[in-house]
């Protein structure tokens, strides 16, 4: 009878030792169903008021929140550019001419999808031309001075960029930002943009506020940076473009996406860093993965492998996390240049996961969201979609989801919407709370990519109610659909 | 209780319908549930699905948009579209035949003018048709010989083949005819005759199942699937476990709370579709109340739409703001939907001098009482629907506002709405294709009997704008002119606008390569199959 008493308060001890606080659960909860505002709220609110202490479960629950809503929003950045991109060039090959503000935004587009040539070639046709407003010309500047700059051609760059304007506030901003996101001078980059911050017209103060805080980031400080996009609209434009009373088409600033999700993982490497150094479980190895995976994201690649490896130091062998910690490792090989290197290391692993395919749709998982070009890992990819199609296995829903993203990465889109579909929740298909919004996202891009646009816009709206920043993704689509519609006027009463 | 009424329901119309199935089992057959009859298989008279989805396998059009958004030649084998854009010239197929007359062996051949007459019909003043403003834009039409026809265009438009997907109907049925109006006694309304993958074997009854064998001569080549069925139902709540239970293969559009049942089902597919429709109230605008823009606004401020789809949908749609589907080009995301407010429209009804109430609470004016007719057609007397209607009635009760309901069977309810335009309010859901031409919904032009302006709706800007977006060849422009509409809409109220449902079509997995058009459903039923029993 003893032993059973003493068993039983030993029990009442650990319980209450290992105890997760309420506030954690919810906030847990709250992630699991996406709402990822709201659970970041209630953890600071009772951190606030000392409900909870900051310790590396409350870092852990933060920063990892955190990680998904940055991958969101990196997400529709990239998918944001592109379709802006073929908003632009449909309006082009119909008209066979851009006026100088669509050329300039077409440019801007190019720059933010790695297209340097192609944005320096469209650039400099606009700032030749006398046709466009000055604040316009110099931002055209500023983005041409980029393209150079990242091509190689610094000195180039440089001259352009000395012809901006000091007028044209949001010019200098966006150079300012440029100083920052280019891995110039941070330091420069955080004084340009407080400079003008004050002086610029509302309609550019969201974009500027993004900025500075990108600037902050860049210089190692997260918590002000984070703190600094609180009150950020990310759906207002900065252009509206009105050839006549009847017309408008609206443009929103590229950079601001890339660089708020980018925000977002400066924030949660924050909170998952002490969490590395303060504990050696899974939780330490868990985050070590993350930090990689986000330095990889802000390629700081230094970073990335040092984080990596230490995730597979901590991580049991052939475990999830060892998996994806090498896949991430690989993956910044491939984007330094060292192709062979990140071959020879994933299927190395791939061949210890032999007979897991769920563990290999993760592993390809990791990189192909790391930013690696298809054509670099194809043959990588091709192996592994030929294992995984001859594989019979109980797929759980994110492994059809994940079947999805890879033959979306393929460019097989029919293939890509038939898993993305199966993987849907049906019942309540554009339901975030069922659904992954990382994943409606690229569901939504998948059925623009085959033209069912209706179905697109449908995800999209959806998306809009619990995210802001899917504006300027909504407008780009509708503004393509709009071209492409092909009906005959029915209607029909049900 | 009600789970095993119902199931008794459906196994008895199993039982019943296995009987007289069997064969058309054995022959190849697709059998669809549809939650009604249609009012009228003619192309150029019908404007609800039920009738177009049957028609879309009957008849043929000049040209049809394929899956991949090409257009491609029906009963036109090419098309020439002149340097300035006004003249469209179609020369049409030579070994195209008529369905059989019934008693006849061999159908007659389709000619040029077949076309004309069809066009004729459809646009005259006369016609009870809601298609005309769809073909405004068109000036003439003339035969240039039995197989070259021209169609001369006001001014250059927008997509203007795209709309030649009219479907075409038999000349020598319409000799006598100048205009249609749906009272003639005409073989072709008892007895379609069409040029399509399936022709029209039978139709027992206006309420009964209607059975379509495939075309062996048909010009695109004969259709796998040998016979198509189409059975209404006049509960919607039985569909979806007739399809569990297998009495039908294809349920064209499932009722949101079914979805969940069918997707943990490995026989059945779940198709997204249509994503182009929306529900709404729609108001009579000649009874003098309902043209008064403070009362429309205050059923929209009394009724709680988040929670009525949140309860009777559970939640498995969107709410909207205007007269736009969220899936389309032209919504407008600036516009906020109404709010949640009696409030509100309780200030609405003062403004509008409702103040007084009766006994029974309902407000009144001078001899104007706050009471409305409200008509809903019996087949959309499901639980939902009757949920939805019921809710509307508690809500604007709350305000001071009486709702009387009236049932009607399908087509006596197209009749007194669209033809004789007999009721205060209606329950409906509009559904478009992708041009999202709202112009037949709210253009002044468009109000009369046969048309869509139901409701009588008249307002200039409106109308001018519509007109600009008609005629512009700029699609920017009419995106944002779209825009402006919705918005002008919004504030208007011409209708209280609901929500958009997620729409799915379910069917058995044995019916092979199913692609569907959002609107017509069966566009690409040819390519279609049925996998034999193993």
């Amino acid at each position: 009878m003893k032993k059973i008493v003493l068993f039983f308060i030993l029990f009442l001890i650990s319980v209450q030792a290992f105890a997760i606080p309420k506030e954690i659960e919810n906030a847990l909860k709250l992630n699991r169903i996406n709402h990822f505002d709201e659970a970041l709220q209630v953890i600071e609110e009772a951190l606030d008021e000392g409900k909870i202490n900051p310790d590396i479960t409350s870092a852990y629950t933060i920063g990892r929140i955190l990680y998904r809503k940055g991958e969101l929003y990196r997400e529709m950045s990239q998918i944001t550019v592109l379709a802006q991109i073929a908003h632009l060039e449909q309006i082009r090959d119909r008209e066979e001419a851009l006026t100088d503000e669509l050329k300039l935004f077409l440019g801007i587009g190019y720059f933010f999808n790695g297209q340097y040539l192609d944005a320096a070639g469209i650039l400099n046709q606009v700032i030749k031309s006398r046709k466009i407003e000055a604040p316009l010309r110099s931002l055209a500047v500023v983005y041409l001075g980029s393209s150079y700059h990242r091509t190689g051609e610094r000195d180039k760059a440089q001259e352009f960029w000395k012809q901006v304007d000091q007028d044209h506030a949001y010019a200098r901003a966006t150079l300012g930002f440029m100083y920052a996101y280019l891995g110039i001078n941070p330091s420069y980059a955080e004084a340009t943009i407080l400079r003008v911050l004050d002086d610029a017209k509302p309609l550019y103060r969201n974009s500027i506020q993004v900025y500075l805080a990108y600037a902050l980031m860049a210089s190692g400080r997260f918590t002000d940076a984070y703190n600094e996009i609180g009150e950020v609209n990310l759906d207002k434009p900065i252009y509206f473009y009105k050839p006549d009373d009847n017309t408008e088409i609206r443009f929103y600033d590229l950079a601001v996406l890339d660089a708020y999700s980018r925000i977002i993982f400066g924030e949660s490497i924050k909170n998952l860093e002490p969490v590395v150094t303060a504990s050696s479980g899974e939780l330490a190895s868990f985050s070590s993965y993350y930090v990689a995976q986000m330095y990889l994201y802000l390629e700081d690649y230094e970073k990335c492998f040092n984080f990596a490896s230490r995730a597979q130091k901590l991580s049991v062998s052939s475990s999830l996390t060892m998996i994806r910690a090498v896949s991430c490792e690989s993956s910044a090989y491939y984007l330094t240049g060292k192709e062979r290197r990140g071959k020879r290391l994933i299927e190395r692993e791939t061949d210890k996961i032999y007979g897991k395919p769920s563990f290999l749709l993760e592993m390809m998982r990791v990189l192909i969201t790391s930013g690696v070009a298809y054509d670099t890992v194809r043959d990588v990819i091709i192996d592994a979609e030929s294992y995984i199609y001859d594989t019979e296995w109980d797929r759980t829903r994110r492994d059809t989801a994940l079947l999805g993203e890879l033959a979306f990465f393929s460019g097989n889109y029919t293939r890509a919407l038939y898993y993305l579909e199966q993987a849907r929740d049906k019942g309540n298909k554009n339901n975030i709370e069922t659904n992954d919004p990382t994943f409606l996202l690229k569901l939504s891009y998948v059925y623009y990519n085959r033209e069912d646009y209706s179905e697109s816009l449908e995800v999209l709206f959806s998306l809009g109610k619990s995210f802001s920043g899917v504006r300027p993704l909504q407008d780009a689509v509708q503004s393509v659909y709009s071209y492409k519609q092909r009906g005959s006027g029915e209607t029909l009463i049900e | 209780m009600k789970r095993m009424v119902r199931l008794l329901i459906v196994v008895g119309i199993i039982a019943i319908c296995s009987a007289g199935i069997a064969v058309a089992r054995d022959d190849n057959a697709l059998i669809y549930g549809e939650y009604g009859s249609p009012t009228r298989l003619v192309p150029i008279l019908a404007n609800d699905s039920i009738s177009i989805r049957l028609i879309e396998l009957i008849y043929g059009s000049l040209v049809f948009y394929d899956i991949g958004g090409e257009i491609k030649g029906d009963l036109a084998a090419s098309w020439l579209i002149s340097k300035d854009l006004r003249t469209v010239t179609f020369y049409l197929r030579e070994d195209v035949r008529w369905h059989p007359m019934p008693g006849e062996s061999d159908g007659r051949g389709f000619r040029a003018d077949d076309v004309v007459k069809t066009f004729e019909i459809m646009m005259h003043p006369k016609t009870v048709t809601s298609l005309q403003s769809r073909y405004g834009f068109i000036d003439s039409v003339m035969k240039v010989d039995s197989f070259t026809i021209e169609f001369t265009l006001k001014k250059p438009f927008l997509g203007a083949l795209g709309r030649f997907t009219f479907k075409i109907l038999p000349s020598f049925l319409l000799d006598e005819y100048s205009y249609l109006t749906g009272d003639e006694e005409l073989t072709l309304y008892k007895h379609p005759i069409g040029t399509g993958p399936y022709r029209f074997v039978s139709q027992k009854g206006p309420s009964s199942e209607i059975v379509l064998q495939a075309n062996d001569g048909y010009h695109l080549g004969t259709p796998s699937i040998r016979k198509v069925i189409m059975k209404p139902f006049a509960d919607q709540n039985i569909i979806t476990q007739t399809l569990l239970y297998g009495g039908i293969d294809l349920e064209v559009r499932v009722p949101p709370r079914d979805i969940g049942e069918i997707e943990g089902d490995s026989r059945f597919e779940l198709n997204p579709y249509s994503t182009l429709s929306y529900s709404f109230f729609g108001y009579n605008h000649r009874n003098p109340v309902l043209a008064i823009r403070e009362v429309r606004l205050a059923f929209a401020y009394a009724i709680n739409r988040q929670e009525m789809l949140d309860s009777f949908f559970e939640g498995k749609g969107q709410l909207i703001s205007g007269p736009v589907a969220p899936g389309s080009w032209a919504y407008n995301l600036d516009i906020e939907s109404i709010p949640y407010s009696p409030e509100e429209a309780n200030r609405m009804l003062d403004r509008a001098g409702f103040k007084d109430r009766t006994k029974d609470g309902i407000r009144r004016r001078g001899s104007y009482t706050l009471t409305f007719r409200m008509v809903v057609p019996i087949s959309k007397e499901s639980e939902t629907t009757k949920r939805v209607i019921l809710a509307f009635q508690n809500y604007l009760r709350q305000v001071g506002i009486e709702v009387e309901i009236e049932w009607l069977e399908w087509k006596s309810w197209t009749q007194a709405v669209f033809i004789d335009h007999e009721f205060d309010i209606i329950y409906a859901d509009w559904l478009f294709d992708d041009s999202f031409d709202i112009s037949s919904l709210f253009h002044s032009r468009e109000i009369g009997p046969g048309k869509n302006n139901f409701g009588s709706y008249r307002n200039p800007e409106v109308d001018a704008l519509l007109d600009e977006a008609a005629t512009t060849l700029d699609i920017e422009k009419k995106r944002t002119v779209y825009h402006r509409l919705h918005e002008i809409l919004a504030e208007d109220a011409p209708y209280t606008y609901l929500w958009t449902l997620t729409n799915y079509a379910a069917y058995n997995r044995r019916v092979r390569r199913i692609n569907i058009h959002p609107t017509r459903f069966f566009t690409y039923i040819k390519d279609w199959y049925i996998q034999g029993e193993d």
